[in-house]
């Protein structure tokens, strides 16, 4: 589909629903009348839709008068249910012509004396004068073949032949021959009534129970809530059926105790609002120029709570309507009123089952659920327009997890390989220089990590996060990432691991050279591999450190089983193996034994970043990412918790990626520096050379600002010295 | 613990307040009980008889204390519309109810749950479009609407499940009967499993997509872990606390569903004896089923409050931070 058409459809699906509740609320105010239905019984009970069955008797009537004395019909169909003769007879008699034979069906009186005649075909005394058995059904005797059929009169009068056929009007006739067409109109109305009306009470209900309670406070509040969640707990059926029936069935008791049972969903959300708007510092303001309490309550909380109110009016009609029918269904609503319930209610206990007679069951049940899909879809779109965060819940995003949609654009062999000898060639501590040329460490010793013209393109956004960057991590090696915040760092960290959110285009090599022994190298490239393959990489050989490590736990598993839970998936070890060895990790970032069975949420910050690096630890991996591991701490956790890790990084021989926007941090424990800025990498190479000789604009305004901090450090100690 | 007391003191007070207001409800009913099963050709005498029969013609006082101790002693008295003792209707209904409610609750529960993780891992597939599309219908479609529409596709046009009843008349002999039986059940289960499942649905994915959005998900996928277990132990796991606490407070809701789903099946179980009760003033029994209901009403959201400690840590051990 092209691009406007589809906005077109779009704007035509948005049209829908509204233009179906303008349909309904017309059909509703205007009744069946203004369609030509009428109320009332019509036809036979459970005839046929007139559609639906085209050899079925139709409905019919024909006519004899002084001004036409014969009518003919054309009868191809069964013989109908009944027929019945009407009318006034002054001479002479009625004649029916059938194409087999003919009958008198009335004759005036002996002595020609005017009859009014109301003959219907099931009466016995028609039958015999008609001369035919009482047991033999009439209409199949006055309609035996398809043919012409004629009514006529001889003599004066006015008479009518009724005929009654299996099938009347657009939906057929219910149990009493009512046309259920008429009676589907008249539901609406009850349907609309019940659904806005109860909705409506119970919103203003709801509205100022939640005013009073949010803005009153104490022990209004705390009575409110109480009810509140008392009235939630209940099961609303029972008790409504026990009050129809103690308070009698009428519509507006229906109306009444409907809302009285559903003002609580309501009752809270302006409660809240009105909690969170209280102490907002415009309204604190209002107070301060000596505004009413009242004042401030009606003249700006209600305005603010009014979209969402709206949104909660029209998606509280379903349930209203829906209640209404189910207490309708059970027979507990006012019989004379016709509802959509109600029909139903009668479909199931008059044997519309044994009739076979499901159009007395479809129509009033489609009504309900278009009538509330209807409101449901209104709803949605008020509560997307008052909140528009909620409108990108309902834009269907690619998976959360799994695969990206597109394909990566990926290095081909040659292309791997041209870039793999550009880094063996930049040898250890020179700088290599030229755009697009390879930054940073080169490949020291392996196994190592090159990203090659690494770019990251977020969903929706044409400015790529990270664009062609290039830099290696090598075995044994501390690499700083610095630059400042939003200039990709942490995009092209995320990216080693395939951590980027679904969706993301990445594009370019993220190569693992590995040493299997000495002749042979082997090279992996993560960027293609797929889900399932990049887990044998993630942890194993490279292991993350979460950004402030806040909410980087699942709140319901133990420190010790983060731990003992990657052991036992990666390294195959048993509980008791996997529980002594998160201990002894534990330990080694200086947590004791209490903390294994400690959840996330009773750790403080740094000790939270201590449990993380221990879980990194765990299958002693070849590489270490730390996204920004200490921004979160005080100072002195800081360098603490960073000194740490670089130790253990030593010790282990692993590398380490450490992304910081803390150039000073960084210097003081890296080997190399990369600098990235807008997304790009602008320089790199050994730390001193960095500091000391980087010709690079950026990197000296970096330089010069240490510089700058130090002196005044420097200038305030001597300063602090000399009192 | 002393917070748990004070629940269960309030829950006390609940069930008393339940227990008078059943007590004067249906007792400031419009409609006499005796009407119900007295031919009005009787006399005053009898009628006076039939009262004192009854219990009606003592004072107020001490028909409140007879109530009080017969629900409390949950022997309910006898039924006026059968003169059979309250509890004897009970044993015999609430079985059907139960074997009917619990399955399909729980079968809701966890179709719904496996669609609506499924929903939420794969956003836009066509599991959310299902997900979506089911939730919209169990909220928008009458229950008994579409157990009507079933009945006349399954029992009328295509007679593969009985048109009503519990079971057989005559049922079966032996192991026959239990099979009659089930054979009775499937349809009505089948049908409050097929309009309740897409409420759980939709519930569960919206908070699955909030949960898989945690920086621990993403921790969980970096460790390596394969994609089912940081679905099902690390996401689906972390909301369990409020899954668990909506599924038994949603417990006492059912019993509406059974009203209905009874009523349209024609089933021998206590949703239709509620609604018979009530509507043939037969104060015993509707008193005794209304009991019931608050009594399954408060345990369930005692039992919530204890589960929720239960598997939440936070709850459980909170305050070291």
């Amino acid at each position: 589909m092209s691009g406007p058409k589809r906005l077109k459809t779009k704007k035509l699906k948005s049209l829908l629903s509204p233009l179906c509740l303008f349909v309904l609320a017309a059909l509703a105010i205007l009744g069946p009348e203004a369609l030509g239905l009428q109320d009332g019984p019509q036809a036979p009970p459970y005839a046929k839709p007139d559609w639906l069955d085209r050899s079925a008797a139709p409905a019919a009537a024909l006519r004899a008068d002084a001004a036409r004395t014969s009518q003919t019909l054309d009868w191809s169909y069964s013989a109908p249910l009944r027929v019945s003769l009407t009318g006034r007879l002054d001479s002479g008699s009625v004649l029916w012509n059938t194409p087999e034979s003919a009958f008198v069906l009335a004759g005036a009186g002996a002595a020609g004396e005017k009859r009014e005649l109301d003959l219907d075909a099931r009466d016995i005394a028609f039958k015999r004068s008609l001369g035919v058995s009482p047991f033999v059904s009439l209409p199949s005797v006055l309609f035996p073949a398809k043919g012409e059929y004629r009514l006529s009169l001889t003599g004066s009068g006015d008479v009518t032949l009724k005929i009654e056929g299996g099938r009347w009007g657009w939906l057929g006739t219910d149990q009493r021959g009512r046309d259920v067409a008429a009676l589907f109109v008249r539901g609406i109305r009850v349907s609309l009534l019940v659904g806005i009306a109860a909705t409506l009470i119970a919103t203003l209900l709801g509205l100022s129970f939640g005013l009073l309670s949010g803005y009153a406070g104490g022990l209004t509040d705390a009575l409110i809530m109480r009810a509140v969640d008392v009235l939630l707990s209940i099961p609303t059926l029972p008790i409504l059926m026990v009050a129809a029936s103690l308070w009698g069935k009428s519509l507006w008791n229906l109306v009444l105790l409907l809302s009285v049972f559903s003002w609580m969903g309501t009752a809270r959300t302006v409660r809240s609002m009105t909690l969170s708007l209280r102490d907002a510092p415009w309204v604190e303001g209002l107070r301060a120029l000596g505004a009413r309490r009242f004042y401030i309550l009606f003249r700006h909380l209600v305005p603010e709570a009014l979209p969402l109110l709206l949104a909660n009016v029209a998606l509280g009609v379903p349930g209203a309507i829906l209640a209404e029918a189910g207490l309708a269904f059970l027979g507990l609503s006012d019989p004379r009123v016709p509802s959509w319930g109600r029909m139903l209610h009668e479909a199931h206990t008059f044997g519309a089952f044994t009739n076979g007679a499901w159009w007395t069951i479809l129509p009033p049940g489609l009504g309900i659920s278009l009538i509330c899909l209807t409101f449901m879809d209104i709803g949605r779109k008020l509560e997307e327009r008052s909140d528009p965060r909620l409108a990108g819940v309902a834009d269907p995003c690619t998976p959360l997890l799994g695969a990206s949609p597109q394909p990566p654009i990926t290095l081909n062999p040659d292309q791997r390989e041209g870039t793999l000898s550009r880094f063996r060639q930049t040898h250890n501590g020179s700088r290599a220089s030229g755009p697009g040329g390879v930054r940073g460490g080169a490949l020291k010793s392996l196994p190592a990590l090159c990203l090659s013209g690494l770019s990251v393109f977020y969903r929706g956004r044409e400015v790529p996060a990270v664009r062609e960057c290039s830099f290696s991590v090598s075995k044994g090696e501390v690499v700083g990432l610095v630059g400042e915040s939003g200039s990709g760092k942490t995009s092209a960290l995320m990216a080693i691991p395939r951590l980027l959110p679904a969706g993301t285009l990445v594009t370019g090599g993220i190569l693992y050279v590995a040493k299997e022994n000495v002749e042979k190298e082997t090279v992996t490239d993560l960027a293609q591999l797929g889900e399932e393959a990049v887990n044998g990489w993630r942890w194993r050989r490279i292991a993350l450190v979460p950004q402030g490590a806040m909410n980087s736990f699942t709140p319901h598993l133990t420190i010790e089983r983060h731990i003992t839970e990657v052991l036992e998936f990666h390294l195959r070890v048993t509980r008791r193996e996997a529980k002594s060895r998160a201990a002894e990790l534990l330990r080694t970032v200086g947590l004791d034994g209490s903390f294994a069975a400690r959840y996330p949420h009773e750790l403080s910050g740094g000790q939270k970043q201590r449990a993380a690096l221990a879980a990194a630890l765990s299958c002693n991996p070849d590489f270490l990412l730390a996204d920004e591991p200490t921004t979160a701490l005080d100072v002195i956790t800081q360098k603490e918790v960073l000194d740490m890790t670089v130790r253990l990084v030593r010790e282990r021989g692993m590398g380490l990626l450490l992304v910081t926007h803390d150039l000073p941090l960084a210097a003081g424990v890296c080997d190399t520096l990369v600098v990235m800025k807008d997304g790009a990498v602008t320089d790199g190479g050994p730390v001193r050379e960095v500091i000391e000789h980087s010709e690079h604009p950026y990197t000296r305004r970096l330089v010069r600002a240490i510089r700058d901090m130090e002196n005044l450090s420097a200038d305030s100690e001597t300063e602090g010295g000399g009192i | 613990m002393s917070a748990f007391l004070k629940r269960l003191g309030g829950a006390v007070a609940v069930l008393a307040l339940v227990l008078a207001l059943n007590f004067v409800l249906f007792r400031i009913m419009p409609g006499d009980p005796l009407t119900g099963i007295m031919d009005p050709r009787f006399s005053p005498e009898a009628k006076r008889q039939l009262a004192a029969q009854w219990g009606l013609d003592r004072p107020m006082s001490e028909q409140f204390a007879v109530y009080i101790r017969e629900m409390l002693s949950f022997r309910f008295g006898l039924s006026m519309m059968t003169g059979r003792p309250v509890w004897e209707e009970l044993r015999s209904r609430v079985p059907n109810t139960v074997a009917l409610l619990l399955p399909a609750l729980l079968l809701s529960a966890a179709l719904g749950i496996w669609l609506g993780v499924k929903a939420a891992r794969s956003r836009g597939s066509k599991t959310e479009r299902l997900v979506l599309l089911s939730g919209a219908v169990s909220f928008s479609f009458p229950s008994f609407f579409v157990q009507l529409l079933l009945l006349l596709c399954f029992a009328y046009v295509w007679p593969l499940f009985p048109l009503r009843g519990t079971s057989s008349i005559p049922p079966p002999p032996g192991a026959a009967a239990f099979f009659d039986y089930l054979w009775h059940l499937a349809l009505p289960l089948f049908s409050l499993v097929l309009m309740s499942f897409g409420s759980w649905a939709l519930y569960i994915r919206n908070m699955m997509v909030k949960t898989l959005g945690e920086d621990y998900v993403l921790m969980a996928r970096a460790r390596g872990l394969p994609r089912r277990r940081v679905l099902w132990n690390h996401a689906f796991r972390s909301i369990l606390p409020p899954v668990l606490t909506i599924f038994l407070l949603s417990l006492p809701g059912v019993v509406s569903g059974a009203v209905i789903t009874e009523t349209v099946f024609s089933l021998h179980g206590a949703g239709r004896f509620l609604l018979e009760a009530t509507n043939s003033h037969d104060y015993p029994s509707a008193g005794a089923a209304f009991f019931l209901l608050a009594l399954l009403t408060v345990t369930c959201n005692l039992l919530a409050d204890l589960l929720y400690v239960f598997v939440d840590p936070r709850v459980r051990r909170g305050g070291v931070q």
